[in-house]
């Protein structure tokens, strides 16, 4: 080292004077101390302790510590605080104020100055006595509020002011606010409880996210099931399709419907020739025609289209399987070629509010071409007729060249009327484009009216077709 | 019998003078729009009030009623959006009770709560308020600990009972078995109520330092849900005596960074990692193709969020910008994607979903904000089969509007 500087050093050491000791006087909780070389933390131990400069003291929750220094400034600290021991000389006592809440007692009016150093601020003591509160918060930011006495408080940029007793002043990286007020013991109390009160608010909006997660889930997975549609009129429908298992060589496909207005359902009954077994998956997959004959075969089936106060039921007996390309009927063949096995009924009846209105009779009928139409007995018990069937004429249409929409009209002699019409639903109601006639990506819904009654269905999946036996 | 009424007058004026009370509460309103597919929806908003009358009994003792209505009429990326309905209106007014014992010289606290919940949805034209399908009533009572590890960080855990129940849902099964009587159109056992549940909810949560820096918290919160009408489906279509039971299970975990470039450009970046799982006993059938599938509702889910807050200007009432990013993905394990006319493949459904928010606060006085918000969804999946939900789509929520808070 040059001499010249050698000197100045020897020269301003002198005038700061030698190094004093700081002594850690209380310790109640959990109170640490670090020495100025030191990594760890250790516990605070014995009281008194002498502390030297660069000396960290920490304490834990509700835990308390008291240092005194040389000349009389003391530094209690609060639980939950972090400080450490920047200078402790002859003229000068220097804290550094880290994290958490201490209280400094001092006087200006020997010759040793004291301060307390915050990463945004210096504070500095005025006047005989002075008591004095910091907070150093996150961020470093630090609240200064004198309870006795006068301190000058500096911000990092250069700029200061003298805070008498009874105020107070926020300090952050942009620098120092404007000083204040300092609460009275009832102000800072209740702002102490908001701020605790705030928290647990918080804490309920997030136990209420647990729930609605719930909730959200519960709906979303009725969605996807497709149990919550919208109809062609825009309206809410609510729709469930399951199996119903009446007896070992029967089953039901039931689609229910509920409106605001009811319920209404689509229902198809079959009886088989043996019992089905547990598995229904490789006998739903042969229901409407498959390349060989399956094992089991449908020998009467009723289909129904029904709510409250109208009923529309289709009934056949005496199913057996064909393959229709097979037979002498070139119209009723499969596209595609090769093999394709159909179950064929010879008697089906087709009842309006349980009168029969149509139906026809056949023997081991190959073809529904073969088929004689009833006339004077019921198809299907066989029974007289107290009157010859009506005469009936079908056409189907498509009556609206912009939307998905068939109808099947049914005009028999005596007057009745019997309209069948199959709409294909736009995503979230109404009709859909003419485009979208039979997409299976669109929902469909059945309109039957007869007698001035209309039943409304929709089907969530294609199981008026997958269970059709009959033209 | 004149002296005991003023001896309990007295008290209770005295009990009375001890006790401090402070309102807290809160109150934004937004307007705004949202686009589904392409297709804006009408022009609509939201509104969120929450009042608090917290009440300081004592050293330890205090009381937190709370009131909190919730009006939303212009959906947000988060709702459930595949179910696409033409109208969604919600509104949802709760009321809790909440008691907060704090004892100065304890690290721990302790608060017991009561909280009754009352949610209307409206979906479509013709659901009126009250008549909403998925209308929810919930009731919850339980409590939790909080054990302050270095304040403000604290380790929480808490266990609460619930009863959810939705008053306009009852099986159209369980309908049509009185209706229809003499038909078999209704299975054994169907339940009425089949989505009234209870069940418990249980939750351990932790914030900690890491570093000098960085912050850590996390969230583990679990759902069981018992249905108590609603019969577990067997492969046969049919139904169990068994009844279903849920776990909702959900996992967070973020890591904090402040960052300050100066005085007046600040950031608080975060990157949260989420997970879920849904564990149901309860199978799915697919009448129409008498497909079974076991375990139906079960999924799995992964998610992470990087995020950052901007703090623009003074540092007690900046202009805040909130951005954040998110990915997630979901899949059902005992669930097949479909193709688009409905046949089953077999790999699993699963769903990914992209999203983007950002959100603007411009405070404008002492409490009072302007907020601007912008949100997108972009959601995929390999499931073809629409009929009923969308589950490709890509969505946005735009709106603005300012909050308040006292």
């Amino acid at each position: 080292m040059p001499p010249v500087r050698a000197f100045f050093l020897a020269a301003l050491i002198g005038v700061a004077g030698p190094l004093r000791a700081a002594v850690l006087r209380e310790a109640g909780g959990l109170v640490q101390v670090r020495g100025a070389a030191e990594d760890n933390w250790r516990q605070a131990g014995k009281v008194p302790k002498k502390l030297a400069e660069g000396d960290g003291v920490r304490t834990g929750f509700n835990a308390r510590a008291r240092v005194e220094f040389d000349g009389g400034a003391v530094v209690e600290a609060a639980g939950n605080a972090h400080f450490s021991i920047e200078t402790e000389r002859l003229t000068r006592t220097a804290v550094n104020a880290l994290f958490g809440t201490v209280r400094l007692t001092g006087s200006a009016s020997g010759r040793k100055a004291v301060s307390v150093r915050t990463p945004t601020c210096v504070v500095r003591v005025r006047g005989e006595r002075t008591v004095l509160k910091l907070t150093v918060a996150g961020g470093g930011n630090a609240t200064v509020e004198v309870v006795e006495g006068a301190a000058g408080v500096e911000d990092n940029e250069g700029a200061s002011l003298v805070l008498m007793a009874g105020q107070r002043v926020e300090t952050d990286l942009a620098g120092l606010h404007a000083p204040t007020a300092a609460p009275t013991p009832v102000q800072a109390r209740k702002s102490d409880f908001t701020a605790l009160m705030r928290r647990e608010l918080g804490f309920e909006l997030e136990r209420d996210a647990a729930f609605s997660a719930a909730a959200r889930e519960t709906r979303r997975a009725e969605a996807e099931l497709g149990r919550a549609l919208i109809d062609a009129d825009g309206r809410r429908v609510r729709v469930e399709e399951f199996v119903v298992r009446p007896a070992a060589d029967r089953l039901a496909l039931v689609v229910m419907n509920g409106r605001a207005e009811g319920l209404s359902y689509f229902s198809w009954d079959g009886t088989f020739d043996r019992a089905l077994p547990r598995n229904l998956e490789p006998v739903m997959a042969g229901l409407a025609g498959a390349g060989a004959a399956t094992a089991w075969t449908v020998t009467d089936f009723a289909t129904t289209r029904a709510n409250g106060d109208a009923s529309l039921l289709e009934r056949g007996s005496g199913g057996h399987q064909v393959d229709v390309n097979g037979n002498a009927d070139p119209l009723d063949d499969v596209a595609g070629g090769g093999s394709a096995f159909r179950t064929i009924f010879d008697r089906y009846g087709l009842y309006l509010n349980g009168t029969l209105k149509r139906g026809f009779t056949g023997v081991a009928l190959q073809t529904y071409s073969d088929a004689a139409a009833s006339s004077t007995n019921d198809p299907i018990s066989g029974a007289a007729l107290g009157a010859a069937l009506p005469i009936v004429v079908i056409n189907t249409t498509y009556p609206d060249a912009g939307t998905a929409r068939r109808t099947t009209l049914e005009s028999y002699s005596d007057g009745t009327v019997l309209t069948r019409e199959s709409l294909w639903l736009e995503f979230g109601g109404g009709v859909a484009p003419r485009a979208s006639l039979g997409s299976p990506d669109r929902n469909g819904e059945e309109r039957v009216s007869f007698g001035g009654r209309t039943i409304k269905i929709v089907m969530p999946s294609d199981a008026a077709g997958a269970t059709r036996q009959t033209p | 019998m004149r002296s005991l009424i003023a001896v309990v007058l007295s008290l209770a004026a005295a009990s009375a003078g001890a006790i401090e009370w402070t309102p807290i509460g809160g109150l934004s309103a937004l307007g705004g729009v949202h686009f589904f597919r392409g297709d804006r929806g009408s022009l609509s908003g939201n509104a969120d009030a929450v009042f608090s009358p917290a009440i300081r009994l004592d050293e330890r003792w205090s009381l937190l009623p709370a009131a909190r209505s919730t009006y939303e009429g212009t959906r947000r990326v988060s709702d459930v959006l595949g179910a696409a309905t033409p109208l969604s209106a919600r509104m949802a007014h709760k009321a809790s009770f909440k008691a907060v014992w704090a004892d100065p010289a304890s690290r721990w606290r302790l608060k017991p709560v009561l909280s009754y919940k009352y949610s209307f949805l409206k979906e479509t034209r013709d659901e009126d308020w009250g008549k909403g399908l998925f209308d929810e009533r919930l009731w919850t009572v339980g409590g939790e600990a909080e054990f302050l590890t270095r304040e403000p960080h604290s380790l929480r855990v808490s266990l609460d009972w619930f009863d959810a129940s939705y008053p306009n849902y009852t099986s159209l099964e369980s309908q049509a078995a009185l209706q229809f009587a003499g038909r078999p159109i209704a299975r054994e056992l169907v339940g009425d109520r089949v989505l009234d549940r209870e069940g418990m909810r249980a939750g351990l949560a932790f914030d900690l330092p890491a570093g000098e820096r960085v912050r850590l918290d996390a969230a583990l919160s679990t759902v069981w849900s018992r249905y108590g009408r609603q019969k577990v489906v067997n492969e046969a279509g049919q139904f169990e005596e068994t009844g279903r039971e849920d776990f909702l299970t959900a996992f967070t975990a973020a890591a904090r960074m402040p960052h300050e470039w100066n005085a007046d450009l600040r950031a608080l970046g975060s990157l949260t990692l989420g997970a879920g799982v849904l564990a149901s006993n309860q199978n799915g059938y697919d009448a129409s193709r008498g497909k079974f599938m076991s375990r139906f509702y079960d999924y799995r889910e992964l998610s992470l969020t990087p995020a950052v807050r901007l703090l623009v200007g003074a540092p007690r009432e900046p202009v805040s910008l909130d951005l954040a990013l998110g990915w997630r993905r979901r899949a059902y394990a005992g669930r097949p994607s479909q193709d688009a006319s409905g046949s089953y493949s077999g790999a699993p459904l699963t769903t990914i979903e992209w999203s983007f928010a950002g959100t603007l606060t411009y405070p404008i006085v002492k409490r009072f904000s302007l907020v601007f918000t912008l949100e997108r969804v972009s959601a995929s999946s390999n499931q073809r089969f629409e009929r009923y939900y969308r589950y490709a789509y890509e969505a946005t929520s735009a709106l603005a509007g300012f909050r308040w808070d006292w």
